[in-house]
């Protein structure tokens, strides 16, 4: 029996049609967690062989959560183990997710350097997977796919974006140089930011649309609004009034609009795309003067309305002194 | 068959088979992060903060002085120039020390604003000029019903803190709980200006506690 299911698992683990079958078919299961066992049995058996000791036996799956395996197999090796390791056991659950997060991260940027050729896909995933020594049914372990390698893409180039604007802040404050005017600081934050796309370009329309589908959406919403909070915060926005809505609304649309520009512009090094990017700042930046001198009306107009709620009730008698 | 598999563990040496990366040495306990860190990711940020919980209180807290402040504007523009003047004045004063307290904790921890923030400037000020065209009973009465209603929106999240973790929000407990003192000196000295014989008192009372909940309640959220 044990020999059956290690050569079952041997097989499984060729990087073929039968281990990414394996890994979907088990995914569609109930136990998530089963899928991964098959990804990292499949990883461990297809490379290091066979593993020639007792305790391996008919085992063929882990499951890191499972506690009373451990403890069994642990008495088996050494009798005089404290029984105070389920702190131990906690710990190493712990470990073992960021193990599997840190794994994912690697994949995840890895598989960016087959998107030119593989589009954002799991073509691209399993390529990045085997690239790094792991067995393309590694790429099962995103349940959504391509749609994971362009969020993840997405939040870097925010994380990075971030880093540059704190930086350029830091040394302009140190150099106590003047602070640039609002416009010129966001025209260059996002700039830089739709510049990130630029190796991907070909292939971005393809992200955007992935971008909108309905399980990526509450992240892409999530993560524009992050942006433009960080663009506004790190130009000096500290409004804490409706203006907060106006100003992030207004960048976000605005971005958007240029990202869509720079999809079709074929111009030399985007030219079209930065002078349309200009444009739209002037233009926002027109409406929120306009904004405010409507506002300022607005309050005298009000002031007058009290004005002439106050001189009524003088007139009708309402404030008399006796 | 996989049914008995799946509850068996590989285990190499004592450590379970996870732990090693074919090709690659074995990842060392030093190279982990260590468990607190971990955990303290899983309660939502760094430091133990609840972060949601945080932007939450503070969005809601900011809301309702801003409409605090619009209410004793909304009195003021009514009653600013009659006897009771001073003492509404004085009342402002320190709804916008506070206003101004939860904006700079606003900016500091990067919390949006509630987005209904023009609905509370015009109903703030209505409310308040409203019931001062009730006379200075009627604004009294107000102050006394709102004042009511945020001591114990204070109290509760000062609650809602202790429960959590006291030691990672020192500063914000002692904040609420100044400003729950404060709100209750107003809500005494509406009660010792004559506020109980406004017009209509216990249903004006209970039509505007009953606003600033749901005020609270859609602050909070939105």
């Amino acid at each position: 029996m044990a020999a059956l299911a290690r050569a079952a698992l041997r097989f499984l683990s060729r990087p073929s049609y039968g281990c990414v079958a394996g890994a979907s078919f088990l995914q569609s299961s109930v136990r998530p967690g089963l899928a991964r066992g098959i990804c990292t049995a499949s990883r461990l058996f297809g490379d290091a062989g066979e593993k020639s000791d007792g305790t391996l036996g008919a085992h063929s799956m882990q499951e890191p959560q499972l506690e009373n395996e451990t403890k069994e197999a642990k008495h088996e090796d050494d009798g005089s183990r404290k029984t105070s390791h389920s702190d131990d056991l906690e710990g190493e659950a712990i470990a073992g997710e960021e193990f599997e997060e840190q794994t994912k991260l690697r994949v995840l940027n890895r598989a960016l350097e087959f998107v030119p050729e593989y589009g954002w896909s799991m073509e691209a995933l399993a390529e990045g997977a085997e690239a790094e020594g792991l067995s393309a049914a590694a790429a099962g372990m995103f349940e959504q796919g391509a749609v994971e390698l362009v969020v993840h893409f997405v939040r870097e180039c925010n994380t990075q974006l971030r880093k540059q604007l704190t930086e350029e802040n830091a040394r302009l404050q140190q150099e106590q140089d003047e602070q640039r005017p609002v416009e010129e600081f966001l025209r260059d934050a996002l700039e830089s930011r739709l510049r990130m796309h630029i190796p991907y370009m070909d292939r971005w329309s393809q992200a955007m649309g992935l971008l909108l589908t309905p399980q990526a959406l509450p992240d892409s919403v999530c993560l524009l609004t992050e942006l433009v909070d960080e663009i506004w915060f790190q130009a000096g926005d500290r409004s804490t009034d409706f203006n907060w809505y106006t100003r992030r609304g207004l960048l976000a649309a605005i971005y958007s609009a240029t990202e869509l520009v720079m999809i079709q512009d074929s111009s030399e090094d985007y030219e079209e795309t930065w002078s349309f990017l200009e444009h739209r700042l002037a233009n926002a930046s027109l409406a929120t003067q306009a904004a405010s001198q409507v506002k300022q009306t607005g309050e005298s107009l009000v002031q007058g309305v009290i004005g002439a709620a106050i001189t009524a009730k003088n007139l009708a008698g309402f404030n008399q002194r006796n | 068959m996989l049914g008995r598999f799946s509850s068996c563990r590989l285990v190499l040496r004592g450590r379970p088979l996870w732990r090693y990366r074919s090709n690659e040495t074995r990842i060392e306990p030093e190279e982990w992060e260590s468990v607190e860190r971990s955990k303290r990711r899983e309660n939502g940020g760094s430091d133990g903060v609840d972060r949601a919980l945080l932007c939450r209180i503070i969005r809601v807290d900011h809301a309702g002085e801003y409409g605090a402040d619009r209410l004793y504007a909304g009195q003021s523009a009514v009653l600013g120039r009659g006897p009771v003047g001073p003492i509404i004045q004085k009342m402002w004063d320190e709804e916008k020390a506070h206003l101004q307290t939860f904006e700079e904790l606003m900016v500091r921890h990067r919390v949006r604003p509630t987005a209904l923030l023009p609905i509370w400037n015009v109903a703030g000020f209505l409310v308040g000029a409203g019931t001062a065209l009730l006379g200075k009973e009627g604004a009294m009465a107000c102050t006394v019903a709102v004042e009511e209603v945020i001591s114990d929106h204070y109290n509760n999240q000062i609650r809602t803190l202790m429960e959590q973790n006291p030691q990672h929000y020192t500063e914000l407990l002692q904040v609420l709980k100044k400003f729950r003192d404060d709100e209750m000196e107003h809500h005494d000295t509406g009660l010792e200006h004559d506020a109980e014989q406004a017009p209509g008192y216990a249903v004006l009372k209970t039509t505007i506690q009953l606003g600033c909940k749901a005020a609270i309640y859609l602050s909070e959220r939105i």
